[in-house]
């Protein structure tokens, strides 16, 4: 088959995209490594717990409906207390900047409480009084976190 | 009437094996974060993908080469060998990101432990691929993949503002909250165009035409196919859009738990019946699309260094490519077995795909308009202008894909 006649600027080009790639994969290792916490890094934390509290909230809903298998309850639910665990480990160790120290305080403690919520939930399946009570904790958490997030961003 | 129910099936093949894991943390989570904004993305993406499978298909039809024959050809040697790594770095990636997708499927579904579910799938797969032949491998999970129209059904049945989903398909810049929020819609951008337009899929597509022992006569069959089959599947991908800006959006999360968060829009609207048919949907797609991934890299390795490929020969024919595909399956699923969270693992896949994206689709325009390799079945002058058009946006997004993952925090914000 006759070949492209090959050009310079093609070997720059490929060139310049491995070594993006190579870059990118040395992101991703560095990005584990990273301890230090800044209001944006709280923000984002902040926002990750936002959105497993919501998505508790949603499967309190849904589950009290009746429209939801046990199974598929308890294992979501296990999931997102994982990745609760993991935020509160990360908010846990991490070194602050002075300026964020009492926000991060606050989220410490929205993330406690969330876990605590999270396991409540955990064992209410069936009980529709007490999924529906969840489900309005677990929105007043949602909400904490929001403000949060918003005194962060300012 | 024969020609025309295998026209069909093979066009509801695509469609059903259109959306992956990465397809689906993308659109809905930027449904859940920017509503319709990107639904342009997703045409425009689309359009690039049907012109470059539609290249790749009629290579396959007249020359019967595979991509990676010529990508050594064409990009040499060295460059050709530092693609092959890098594109199988993240078809291994992508591959363990499905099998620990399938594997969450599974325990939301059984209840049984994630990493004895990672062995179940490894088997399952394993066998699939062994004991199925390719054109049975592309219809089981590319039509029991089509579980996944609940999605379409919910999309629509969540009554959304048509006139805001109209806008969402011109270019747009969404209004936002804060500065930092632009770099992420740009990262959404360009992650959602990556996932459309991955290249496991183009070297799948292309060498299945030669699985299929495609001929030139075959050239309106793979027009159709690659047209109507990726554009219905890109159909049922922006549906994900959709439930993500309708139900996950107004509920307050940005970030959704997938791939379980996906079946609670589908569960609320169709009970026990919708999540069933969620977690099948996803359970086929996720799974025809692993496969997809481990036989494109055996493709891909087979055909930068010559070996004998192809399902149609057999192991004792093909012992190397055929030894190929077990290992990719074999080291995807030992990577997820890590504990690795699939989810963040394929948006990682993603972003590298789209770097290493326009190594191989430069290949593919330089043959398919080739008049002396095609003869007259080389590219028209529409083909040509889109087929560049794309090359030059795949590879601007490829310059930009990793700043702006590192500016954006991995993606986070």
């Amino acid at each position: 088959m006759p070949r492209l006649r090959k050009r310079g600027s093609h070997v720059r080009l490929e060139s310049a995209l491995l070594l993006f790639f190579a870059i990118g994969l040395l992101f991703l290792f560095t990005r584990t490594l990273n301890k230090s916490l800044d209001a944006a890094g709280l923000k984002i934390e902040a926002g990750d717990l936002r959105s497993v509290v919501a998505q508790a909230a949603l499967i309190a809903g849904v589950a009290a409906q009746g429209k939801m298998t046990a199974t598929f309850f308890r294992k979501q639910l296990n999931m997102l207390q994982d990745r609760v665990d993991k935020t509160l480990q990360k908010l846990s160790m991490a070194e602050p900047k002075s300026e964020i120290e009492s926000k991060l305080a606050v989220a410490v403690q929205l993330a406690r409480a969330s876990r605590a919520e999270l396991s409540k939930l955990g064992s209410a399946f069936g009980a529709r009084e007490e999924t529906a009570m969840a489900k309005r904790e677990l929105e007043d958490l949602a909400r904490q976190l929001w403000s949060l997030e918003q005194a962060v961003a300012a | 009437m024969h020609n025309l129910l295998e026209l069909f099936l093979g066009i509801l093949s695509a469609m059903g094996g259109f959306v992956d894991i990465g397809e689906l943390v993308f659109t809905l989570n930027a449904g859940a974060k920017f509503g319709y904004s990107l639904l342009w993305i997703m045409l425009f993406g689309t359009v690039g993908v049907i012109v470059y499978g539609e290249m790749a298909g009629r290579i396959a039809a007249v020359t019967h080469l595979g991509i990676f024959d010529i990508v050594r050809d064409r990009i040499g040697f060295a460059a050709g060998l530092a693609t092959l790594v890098a594109a199988n770095l993240v078809n291994v990636m992508t591959c363990a990101s499905e099998i620990g997708g399938i594997a969450i499927i599974l325990k939301l579904f059984l209840g049984w432990p994630y990493r004895f579910l990672i062995f179940l799938v490894l088997f399952f797969l394993l066998a699939a691929v062994w004991f199925l032949p390719f054109k049975w491998i592309e219809r089981t999970f590319g039509l029991l993949g089509l579980f996944m129209v609940i999605f379409i059904f919910s999309a629509v049945a969540l009554q959304p503002d048509w006139s805001r989903v109209a806008a969402g398909l011109a270019p747009n810049v969404p209004e936002v909250r804060e500065q930092s929020d632009y770099f992420l819609y740009a990262y959404f951008a360009v992650a959602l165009f990556s996932a459309i337009m991955l290249p496991y899929e183009i070297y799948f597509y292309n060498a299945g035409g030669v699985e299929d022992r495609w001929k030139p006569t075959d050239i309106t069959v793979n027009r159709f196919t690659s047209g109507l089959g990726f554009a219905l599947g890109s159909l049922l991908a922006a549906s994900l859009i959709g439930v993500g800006a309708e139900y996950l959006r107004p509920h307050g999360i940005a970030d959704a738990l997938l791939p379980g968060a996906a079946a609670l829009g589908p569960m609320e609207l169709y009970g026990k019946v919708g999540l069933a048919a969620a977690l099948a949907g996803m359970f086929f797609a996720f799974s025809g699309a692993a496969i997809e991934t481990a036989l494109s890299a055996a493709y891909s390795f087979a055909q930068f260094w010559g070996w004998p490929w192809g399902k149609f020969r057999g192991p004792k024919n093909a012992a190397r490519f055929y030894f190929a595909w077990i290992v990719v399956f074999s080291l995807a699923a030992l990577l997820t077995l890590t504990g690795i969270d699939p989810v963040e693992l394929v948006e990682y896949s993603i972003v590298f795909s789209i770097v290493i994206l326009p190594l191989t689709y430069l290949p593919v325009v330089a043959v398919a308009r080739n008049k002396a390799i095609m003869g007259k079945f080389a590219n028209g002058r529409l083909a040509n202008v889109l087929g560049w058009f794309y090359l030059i946006v795949s590879t601007l997004a490829a310059l930009a894909a990793v700043p702006l993952l590192i500016v954006t925090h991995g993606g986070k914000g």
